[in-house]
């Protein structure tokens, strides 16, 4: 009897021990190895916003670029907005410094955009792969900052600053977002969405700064630059070879979009049928890298009305065609516009004075007019 | 005795053979491309018999004397037979829809865009040309389209457009052509506008005048050297031109371009002389564009007219007593608008051609004083 008391217990003990190492093993594979700070933690938020910032900044700093080129200063405009640049910029603002890395797989997009920056401010050809790249990586931007707007919308984050609209990548919904809709912006949203996206980079003081210098930006501008501004929109490559006076009114009347034309019209009728998919896949990109935040639906009637124009282009014979080619451009820029969606045709006249003012007076444009002037310099020997 | 034929005597032969057959196609097939088989094949105008087989065209200052087969040197018109024929009638090499302010043609105001048209050729061969590409090579060289003169009006009509440009290369080089489509296009009560070089006899050009609205004359610089040098020709038969428009001035409208080369035609003497033969002898109120040189063709080693240099010009021209001067190609600046010379006030603004702003009632300020010009 007391034998087998005993073997009792022992079985008890060792089964004890089983579960307790078996237990043990569990919790070990359960715990992960450099767990990810919580979603709550305050330097892995303040990492999000400053990434947020970063590919703000650079696509800002790119557009601020190529319209300081499209704009045909003259000497007099050039050396008044460098002097109000750096005036800003030692008074508020120095230049903004770009962490090349990424807690948020957002390397290759900030690598690339810093590339494309380099050519830019040296006024170089870019490169048909780095247009590509630029172009692929902005889609991926997009779908990026998307996953982060349906954060706060789908998932109810909720947060200060940057992070009010643009929730942290645990709160992404999860899966394909294709289908997904973000909130339309109307033009006080805009507004709202304009300053927020300025207050990001240049804090309150310089927010409030740039605001006020907006009339006399305004009053350095033409009317024919302010038209030009007006019609202006956030732009990494420029219309045309920086070495080619750029005509920012005609983006869209482009070589480019002129042989796609080309290339829709000489499919076969049974061509076009079967794979018009394919022909179209160049205008969702296009929309795709134009606004992050669109959903299918939205896409799908901009694809509707942009094939309605290709249809059109189609039906015409050679010499038609040839006339109208650049209004058939114009008329497939209309169908794949983002303004209505976006609002940003429908600024107010102060905020568009504030927008241009962001873009002439950006953090590290003096540099820019400074190299305008040596240009200018060169050309009056 | 006959002396043998040697083997190096016999090489010789064949090598002179050889190279004379060389350059005896290489002429007939070079000839031979400026031309292509047109259907609508178009006797000339403005040509005159020196013998059976030659003839001497009249229609330019040129004058070129063709031997049967021959082309002339603006590579449109060839001698057959005896006759003299223009080989681009009904082929145009470039069509477009474009704002009238391209011509550049700034004080003729018409309905929505103009149908423009160019074909193959040019009387002239300027260095700088920027339609070089058509210009320089007859209608057997280039891709064309066939498009008669009553054609050209259907098409203009069908696409919603009241007004036909001859521009981009020479009108002068398809003179059949132009008054042909000009004499359709009146018909349909469209608006006609000959953008030149003007270096066309006063004949013809006497006998165009009622056929074209709006004359666009490129005067290229008003130094003969850079004529010689750059073009080809001397500038009398331009200035001469122009001043027979200014004296049709009631029957058509006129407006001068000039485009700036860097280096050749830039210096402020030789602008300033130019303002001044055309405010002595054209008047205050033609308006006078200058435009930006690109490089290209055979200049494609220089470098874009600076704006400053642009904007120099426009002073000096402005400082001759010229109303309306203005600047083209460069989006933004203020020189591309029409201003009041009565009161100052901007009254017509520009941006890439567009007119984004127009104050004017019927060609009128508010001011009251009226701007020259055919205004809708």
């Amino acid at each position: 009897m007391k034998k087998n008391n005993k073997s009792g217990l022992i079985i008890k003990l060792c089964s004890s021990l089983l579960i307790i190492i078996f237990l043990y093993i569990i919790l070990l594979l359960g715990a992960k190895p450099d767990q990810k700070p919580k979603p709550d933690d305050i330097t892995y938020l303040k990492s999000y916003e400053e990434e947020l910032l970063d590919l703000s900044y650079l696509v800002l700093k790119a557009s601020a670029i190529n319209i300081i080129y499209g704009l045909n200063l003259e000497r007099y405009q050039v050396e008044k907005l460098k002097e109000l640049s750096l005036n800003f910029e030692n008074d508020i603002m120095p230049v903004h410094y770009i962490n090349p890395y990424s807690d948020f797989n957002l390397n290759e997009i900030k690598s690339s955009y810093i590339e494309l920056l380099d050519y830019l401010y040296k006024k170089k050809s870019i490169p048909e792969d780095l247009k590509n790249k630029v172009n692929q990586i902005r889609i991926q931007e997009a779908e990026f900052i998307k996953k982060g707007l349906l954060g706060v919308q789908m998932n109810g984050y909720e947060g200060n600053k940057c992070l009010k609209c643009h929730a942290p990548p645990d709160y992404f919904p999860d899966g394909n977002i294709s289908e997904m809709k973000t909130e339309t912006v109307s033009p006080e949203k805009r507004a709202e969405i304009d300053k927020a996206h300025v207050y990001g980079i240049f804090g309150k003081e310089g927010t409030e700064k740039l605001w006020e210098l907006k009339q006399k930006v305004d009053d350095i501008l033409t009317s024919g630059q302010k038209y030009l501004l007006k019609n202006f929109r956030c732009c990494l490559i420029p219309p045309d070879d920086l070495n080619n006076p750029v005509n920012i009114g005609q983006a869209f009347v482009s070589d480019e979009w002129i042989n796609y034309f080309t290339e829709v019209r000489n499919a076969s009728n049974k061509t076009w049928k079967e794979y018009k998919q394919l022909y179209i896949i160049p205008l969702k990109d296009y929309i795709d890298a134009s606004l992050p935040g669109i959903n299918n639906l939205k896409k799908k009637k901009m694809i509707d009305k942009a094939v309605l124009v290709l249809e059109e282009s189609r039906r015409l014979d050679k010499v038609d065609f040839e006339l109208q080619k650049k209004i058939l451009c114009l008329k497939l820029k209309d169908a794949l516009s983002i303004d209505e969606l976006t609002g940003e045709d429908k600024r107010e006249k102060e905020e568009r004075q504030f927008i241009s003012t962001v873009y002439l007076l950006f953090p590290g444009n003096a540099n820019i007019y400074e190299s305008v002037l040596k240009e200018i310099d060169i050309s009056e020997k | 005795m006959k002396d043998k034929i040697t083997r190096r005597t016999f090489f010789k032969k064949c090598a002179k053979l050889t190279v004379g057959f060389c350059v005896f196609s290489n002429f007939i097939f070079k000839s031979h491309a400026k031309e292509i088989n047109n259907p609508l094949k178009k006797e000339a105008m403005f040509w005159t018999k020196k013998n059976s087989s030659t003839v001497k065209c009249l229609l330019c200052p040129n004058s070129c004397v063709l031997q049967e087969n021959d082309i002339g040197r603006c590579n449109s018109r060839k001698n057959i037979s005896g006759k003299l024929y223009s080989l681009n009638y009904g082929l145009p090499s470039i069509i477009a829809l474009d704002y009238i302010e391209k011509s550049p043609l700034y004080h003729y105001q018409i309905e929505g865009k103009a149908f423009s048209i160019a074909t193959a050729g040019c009387n002239l061969g300027c260095r700088f040309c920027q339609n070089w590409k058509y210009s320089q090579f007859g209608p057997g060289e280039v891709e064309n389209y066939e498009l008669s003169p009553k054609e050209v009006v259907s098409r203009a009509k069908k696409n919603n457009v009241k007004s036909i440009n001859f521009f981009y290369t020479e009108p002068t080089i398809y003179y059949e052509y132009m008054t042909d489509i000009a004499m359709l296009a009146k018909k349909e009560k469209m608006k006609t506008i000959c953008v030149t070089a003007g270096y066309i006899n006063k004949e013809p050009l006497l006998e165009l005048i009622p056929y074209i609205d709006a004359f666009v004359i490129g005067l290229k610089g008003f130094d003969d050297s850079f004529y010689k040098n750059y073009i080809g020709c001397v500038s009398k038969p331009i200035t001469d031109t122009i001043k027979t428009l200014k004296k049709n001035n009631d029957k058509t409208w006129l407006e001068i371009v000039n485009l700036i080369v860097p280096g050749l035609n830039d210096d402020e003497a030789s602008i300033r002389k130019m303002a001044k033969w055309i405010y002595d002898e054209i008047g205050a109120d033609v308006p006078f564009h200058f435009t930006r040189f690109e490089p290209h063709y055979k200049l494609d080693n220089l470098n874009p007219t600076p704006i400053s240099t642009l904007k120099k010009a426009h002073t000096i021209a402005k400082n001759e007593g010229l109303n309306y001067v203005y600047l083209g190609n460069i989006p933004g600046i203020t020189e591309s608008n029409t201003f009041c010379p009565g009161c100052g006030k901007t009254v017509i603004e520009r941006v890439n051609f567009k007119v984004i702003k127009n104050d004017l009632k019927s060609g009128v300020c508010s001011c009251g004083y009226k701007i020259p010009g055919h205004w809708l």
